[in-house]
């Protein structure tokens, strides 16, 4: 069979359905040949699906319609009006995040998302290599060069406007989640403890680390181990100075 | 959660493995390949309004795909996938040597030049017509059906170098 007589015998696209496969498999005939091979390459091609993918691009979504409505349009005065105000709050929440509580929004939201929208992520039973967690660092512009520990979950989540890389790090007392927060401003260490959550927010290389467990366990000392990873002790506060924290309740 | 969101959640459940998958053999990439969808979903979303046949709803998606997936390679090359590394769907079920050659194919697939493998992935997997991808791809309907031909041939050669009726040199 040539080009040419590929055109004249396969007028038809694409898929070869079970049922014809059986008739001319019985039949002994070459279309048997070529639908077998159809369904082996329909079987090849098939890759398996990542399990939270649909559920992160509806995130993904929703986090965009609370940040711009998109696809309602508005008459143009009530826009104007609508900016104007958006202005004034995003000002005024400006400087009251710089006065008040620099930490906190990011820290609701990071809270958020990993009891809230990725709760099945601490559970994660798996060992992530530590090169995939080298390689997905290494796209946020951080390179990790010594290690993190066992690390059962890794995948990259928005937080609010943020881009994040979300982790999952299993330890004696239980797994702790691990949020790096790209090009998240932090202003000072914070450590949290709330009725059923604990952990802490700090600096980290250009954007903030976020960690959430349960009340009791040792953020600190999984703090130091990340930074130790990634050589950035130089630029954060050391253990001693955990102590000063503030708590937030 | 308003109607757009409804449509929105159906778009994504209905479109969003196949364009997965799509993106996946582009790439050969699993962690691009989940950008991609992402970000294609999302553009769809942004723009949706500008969509004037519903029917040709994949056709669309399938372009900001490409485009999304183009704009991404002009940044950075990323690092590939071992394909045999790879799962695949329904495998539990599979007699062992079908589970041997469909891992051989699967590799051979991710050796095809990726001229030949695009239309062929758009064509099983997507289910698209020789003129819809003779349109995403810009080529004419002939050479969008000459290049799925041999990548058909090329895939046979390479997995028993039998099978092939024209060898790639022969039919080119």
């Amino acid at each position: 069979m040539n080009v040419f007589d590929f055109r004249t015998k396969k007028p038809h696209d694409g898929n070869l359905p079970e049922v014809k496969f059986e008739l001319a498999r019985s039949a002994g005939t070459l279309d048997a040949i070529d639908a077998a091979f159809e369904l082996q390459l329909r079987s090849a091609l098939m890759v398996a699906l990542p399990e939270t993918l649909l559920e992160r691009v509806l995130l993904a979504q929703t986090t965009l319609l609370q940040s711009s409505p998109a696809g309602v349009r508005q008459p143009r005065r009530m826009l104007w009006a609508l900016a104007a105000s958006v202005s004034f709050i995003a000002l005024a929440a400006t400087l009251w995040w710089q006065t008040q509580a620099p930490n906190s929004a990011l820290l609701n939201q990071a809270i958020a998302h990993a009891t809230d929208y990725e709760p099945q992520a601490i559970w994660s039973k798996g060992r992530i290599p530590a090169g995939s967690v080298r390689a997905v660092f290494a796209e946020f512009g951080l390179p990790m060069t010594g290690s993190v520990g066992a690390v059962s979950y890794i995948n990259r989540c928005p937080i609010g406007n943020y881009r994040s890389i979300h982790m999952v790090l299993p330890t004696d007392s239980g797994p702790v989640t691990a949020l790096y927060v790209a090009q998240a401003p932090v202003r000072e260490r914070l450590a949290f403890e709330r009725a059923a959550s604990a952990g802490s927010i700090s600096e980290f290389g250009r954007g903030a680390l976020v960690l959430v467990g349960k009340p009791g366990q040792d953020f600190a000392q999984l703090e130091q181990r990340l930074k130790h990873a990634f050589a950035l002790e130089n630029v954060t506060a050391n253990a001693a100075a955990y102590a000063a924290d503030r708590y937030v309740h | 959660m308003s109607n757009p969101q409804f449509q929105f959640e159906a778009l994504v459940r209905a479109h969003g493995p196949e364009l997965y998958r799509v993106a996946f053999w582009l790439c050969r990439h699993r962690e691009l390949a989940e950008d991609l969808v992402q970000e294609t979903l999302l553009r769809a979303w942004r723009s949706i309004k500008d969509l004037r046949e519903v029917s040709k709803i994949k056709a669309w998606l399938m372009i900001i795909l490409r485009r999304e997936h183009a704009r991404i390679y002009e940044r950075k090359q990323h690092e590939q996938v071992d394909i045999a590394d790879l799962e695949i769907e329904d495998m539990s079920a599979t007699p062992h040597a079908e589970q041997l050659a469909t891992r051989e194919l699967r590799n051979a697939l991710g050796r095809l030049e990726s001229k030949y493998r695009e239309p062929l992935v758009m064509q099983v997997l997507g289910g698209f017509s020789i003129e819809e991808i003779a349109q995403a791809l810009d080529l004419t309907p002939a050479a969008v059906m000459t290049q799925v031909f041999r990548a058909r041939e090329k895939l046979k050669v390479m997995m028993n170098g039998k099978e092939g009726l024209n060898s790639p040199e022969k039919s080119a």
